[in-house]
């Protein structure tokens, strides 16, 4: 049985559907990944998720119950990281964690121990009695993975945990990240940053309109799209006969030549950087740059949904 | 208790604005103290003249008396029957108020119950000063003639009367008496305090993401709401202490003297309530630390100017009073100067305070419900 199952789920903004038919089914002990553009449903799932929104249809079952406003025990074993930072600005650091956390957990000294760790795993030492105002961004959203997270849960649901941080702190997050489901909690992360996504999720739902587009590892996504290796030659100087033997190579599909810059899309799996880099040794042809790229998701976002991810 | 304790520690972070208007508060009530005790003020009164007209419609025994009767307060110009003249005549402040006599003034005023037409400004003191010569004449003429006297024996006993008056001393006024002094300003310090502060905390509670955060969490909404509750009632006691402690420090021995002492500290806990209600308004409303700023500048001060807090009731013209009544501060100042200048409390002056009580606890509840609905409408729009 899956740790999360959501079925049929529906949610309308008036005339706006923000969630429509969703299905999706969450191991124990993975890393899932939401990705999405902008406005394409991810938070919206994670309020339902957690009962803060009705939903018009559809069921949500998290450890095999029904997730309703009252499921208190459910939401005892959840965490949640908001997309903004959500802490009380007249409490210090230490005050914060320590009042998000006494929201699960009443034992005093247990929750003393609890917010010590919570604070060494976020690298928050030394900040202890700062209030939030003093904190740089990266800082502050450390402190908002804190207080989600102190209380040790067996559900971490992250939505968006990264924005407007610095590639340092994101990184620290990343690991911290991978390092909570390593340590047994399961992970929802949801962004619309799809290099992160790529690197810690071990499953990925693409969601745009509401609708899941498609589920699987990222192997598997980029399995499913036409496009394979991606080849660039710069500065290449090339006659319409050699452009033409080129567009006709193996399992090239799609060919761009402007201003000495030549790309190459390939079908399928497989390097084909050589055979390009034989012919042109052969037609004593020279150039400035020359790189090959595996496909990314957000290649696989493009061809399923006919636009770049960050539209 | 972790929501309880939040609130608290919130309020500690903000005791030096607490601490701030206490001791403004203190330094200004502390010297008009010693002002008042000066005795500069001791009551003297003396009587005013003023100009007014009178258009004689009648021309009869009463209408003749009225006018002498008159004579004998003010000075009295005869004039001509010209509304438009009448009323140049006030708005140019030649006279400050014309009374019109009616034909058939025996029959109609005396006998009836029609009223004298007067030409004045409105809610100005010589209206209600006049009126009450006017009223006075014809109150003791229909005393005398229920007494049996003739039509003239009674005019004459009226204008007789007027010559008797009486020498009024009295021992304190409103300006030399400490506790109405200090205890009549204490609705600012309540609602600025309250306002400034459980506002700004409160607000933060508003935050959506911290709301959501709190709902997904595994305490229940009543725990969470019933601590929240209790922390503001904290607060505000706290506050009621700290407030009503400053004012009995500046009169101590006055207010220990006082039979109403306790009524003028119940009194201090119901405007503390409306201020409490009013800070969770505040706080529900604003969404930046601006508009906390600038809810509690216009609560506090419109309140206390509207409600006869920063101006004596008695002062307020007709309007402004009529207004003053939708604030719990117009009651709390009412019940102040009655608990100031009255040893004995009446049966209807009982009953004129706790109506004042009523009324302001009555305004929290409205500011709680006012408050609550729109947060929840606002919630939804979310």
């Amino acid at each position: 049985m899956s740790m999360i199952e959501i079925r049929n789920l529906v949610k309308r903004y008036k005339d706006t559907v923000a969630l429509d038919h969703l299905n999706l089914d969450i191991e124990e002990g993975e890393i899932f990944g939401l990705l999405g553009p902008n406005g394409s449903g991810k938070t919206t799932v994670i309020n339902c998720l957690l009962a803060l929104l009705k939903f018009d249809k559809g069921s949500i079952k998290i450890f095999g119950q029904e997730m309703e406003p009252d499921s208190y025990e459910i939401k005892r074993q959840i965490g949640i990281v908001m997309q903004n930072v959500a802490v009380f600005h007249e409490l210090t650091v230490y005050e914060n964690i320590d009042y998000f956390c006494g929201l699960y957990v009443p034992d005093k000294r247990e929750r003393k121990k609890l917010v010590e760790e919570a604070i060494a795993f976020t690298g928050l030492e030394g900040y202890e009695k700062k209030r939030p105002k003093k904190l740089s961004g990266g800082l502050l959203r450390r402190l908002n993975i804190a207080c989600g997270i102190a209380h040790k849960p067996r559900l971490i649901i992250l939505d968006e945990p990264t924005v407007a941080v610095d590639p340092q702190s994101r990184n620290k997050i990343l690991e911290g990240i991978c390092q909570m489901n390593r340590q047994g909690s399961t992970i929802i992360y949801t962004s619309h940053y799809m290099e992160e996504v790529e690197q810690i999720c071990s499953r990925i739902a693409i969601l745009d309109k509401g609708r899941c587009l498609a589920l699987g590892t990222k192997e598997e996504l980029k399995n499913m799209i036409k496009t394979g290796e991606k080849v660039h030659v710069e500065g290449i100087h090339l006659t319409p006969e050699q452009l033409e033997v080129i567009c006709h190579m193996p399992q090239v599909f799609s060919t761009v030549y402007e201003d000495a810059d030549l790309t190459l899309r390939f079908q399928g799996t497989g390097s084909h950087l050589l055979g390009l880099l034989h012919y042109m040794e052969e037609e004593n042809l020279t150039c400035g740059r020359c790189f090959s790229e595996l496909p990314t998701l957000n290649d696989v976002f493009l061809e399923i949904t006919g636009k770049e991810l960050r539209d | 208790m972790k929501v309880y304790k939040g609130y608290l520690i919130a309020l500690k972070r903000n005791v030096s604005t607490v601490i701030l208007y206490c001791t403004i508060f203190f330094g200004v009530a502390v010297s008009m103290v010693y002002l008042s005790n000066r005795g500069e003020n001791t009551g003297a009164y003396s009587q005013e003249r003023l100009a007014i007209g009178i258009v004689d419609r009648d021309n009869s025994l009463w209408s003749q008396a009225l006018e002498k009767y008159l004579e004998q307060y003010h000075d009295v110009t005869v004039m001509e029957d010209d509304m438009d003249e009448l009323a140049e005549a006030v708005y140019g402040r030649r006279i400050r108020y014309a009374v019109i006599i009616p034909e058939n003034f025996y029959e109609e005023c005396i006998q009836g119950e029609r009223k004298v037409e007067s030409v004045t400004e409105s809610g100005s003191q010589w209206e209600y000063y006049v009126n009450s010569r006017v009223d006075n004449f014809i109150n003791s003429a229909r005393v005398y003639l229920a007494g049996g006297y003739t039509q003239e024996e009674a005019a004459e006993n009226v204008l007789d009367t007027a010559d008797i008056q009486a020498q009024v001393e009295l021992e304190s006024s409103r300006e030399d008496l400490g506790i109405y002094n200090v205890f009549r300003f204490m609705p600012y310090l309540y609602f600025s305090i309250l306002c400034f502060v459980l506002g700004l905390i409160q607000k933060e509670y508003q935050n959506i993401d911290i709301r959501r955060r709190l709902e997904a969490s595994s305490m229940t909404l009543k725990n969470k709401n019933i601590q929240s509750l209790l922390a503001f009632l904290t607060v505000g006691i706290f506050s009621w202490i700290l407030c009503e402690g400053i004012g009995i420090a500046t009169c101590f021995s006055e207010f220990w003297s006082s039979p109403n002492k306790w009524l003028i500290l119940l009194n201090g806990f119901t405007i503390m309530l409306g201020a409490l209600a009013a800070a969770f308004f505040v706080g529900s409303m604003a969404r930046t630390e601006a508009a906390v700023n600038g809810m509690a500048n216009v609560l506090s001060l419109g309140f206390c100017f509207l409600g006869g807090i920063f101006v004596p009731l008695e002062l307020l013209t007709g309007v402004v009073r009529r207004i003053g009544q939708f604030f719990p501060t117009y009651w709390y100042a009412q019940n102040i100067s009655i608990l100031s200048f009255n040893e004995t409390l009446t049966d209807s002056l009982k009953t004129t305070l706790i109506q004042g009580m009523g009324i302001q606890i009555l305004f929290a509840l409205a500011c709680v419900a006012v408050a609550l609905t729109v947060g929840k409408a606002r919630r939804q729009e979310e």
